[in-house]
């Protein structure tokens, strides 16, 4: 694979199948071991967690996803997004808040045979926290 | 200059400039009109707020130690992974000193123009910080 072909399919999934929920695509892009070093906590092991991470996701905040910026080296791509929702279930706990909120991030993902099958992530949870009015 | 060029002058940022707190390096490893996409409060772009940045960083957290985990460089753009772990030894953003450790991570995009840091974007987990320093309640949420 390219990492022309690995930056497609991060933003497959951030801007196609994130965006229009579609779960059931992650079968093709992710690989069943997926091993995720920023799991939220009681997130399940490889693909099914995963899917059950961003179902958790699209229910707590309904997201839309944009990718701001792409860099790619060997089998490791980078991608620096934002999603905008409003938080209207349940997030790890926090009790909805109502509120519309803007969220950026920056993930790195290992892609292997056109699969996603390792991932890291910082998000500004600290910026998400103030937008919900969660800060004293 | 290439990517491996690139590399190795952000790693300079990391390990001399952060770590060995040598301020005065910017002024060969950073562009004069540096410009700065996630700023401190007050920061603006070019090489003296970069400076004053980094400054601040160094005299609110002493010590202040960055591991670099990751680095991915295409192009004029290198990505780093890191992790740090210091002491709230001088206090931050008009935040009174707590003395307490803490350890984060954060991810920098950077911008690198003739083996100078030109630009950057950064990520960095600041709520577990102010978690770690007692300044946020530790939520009932992350823990279940």
């Amino acid at each position: 694979m390219t990492i022309e072909a690995n930056k497609a399919v991060i933003r497959r999934y951030k801007e196609d199948i994130l965006n229009s929920r579609d779960l059931a695509a992650l079968d093709l892009i992710v690989s069943e071991d997926y091993l995720d070093h920023a799991a939220f906590p009681k997130q399940g092991p490889g693909r099914a967690g995963l899917k059950q991470r961003v179902a958790h996701l699209f229910d707590a905040f309904d997201p839309h996803w944009t990718v701001h910026d792409i860099v790619a080296e060997r089998d490791i791509v980078v991608a620096r997004w934002s999603h905008s929702g409003i938080h209207r279930g349940e997030f790890l706990g926090l009790q909805p808040t109502g509120r519309e909120f803007t969220m950026r991030g920056i993930d790195i993902y290992r892609v292997t045979a056109g699969k996603m099958s390792e991932h890291w992530n910082v998000v500004d949870m600290f910026g998400l926290y103030q937008q919900l009015g969660l800060l004293p | 200059m290439s990517e491996q060029d690139n590399k190795a002058v952000v790693r300079r940022y990391y390990d001399e400039v952060l770590n060995q707190r040598k301020m005065d390096l910017l002024d060969e490893l950073a562009v004069e009109d540096y410009v700065e996409h996630d700023p401190f409060p007050g920061q603006g772009n070019g090489l003296a707020d970069l400076k004053a940045r980094v400054a601040g960083l160094c005299g609110a957290f002493n010590p202040l130690h960055f591991t670099i985990e990751d680095v991915i460089a295409e192009g004029d753009k290198v990505v780093v992974r890191w992790t740090n772990a210091g002491t709230d030894s001088g206090g931050f953003m008009g935040i009174p000193a707590t003395g307490k450790e803490f350890g984060i991570a954060g991810i920098d995009i950077h911008v690198v123009r003739g083996a100078k840091l030109a630009e950057h974007w950064h990520v960095v987990d600041q709520l577990a910080q102010m978690q770690q320093l007692g300044l946020i309640p530790q939520p009932e949420a992350a823990g279940d």
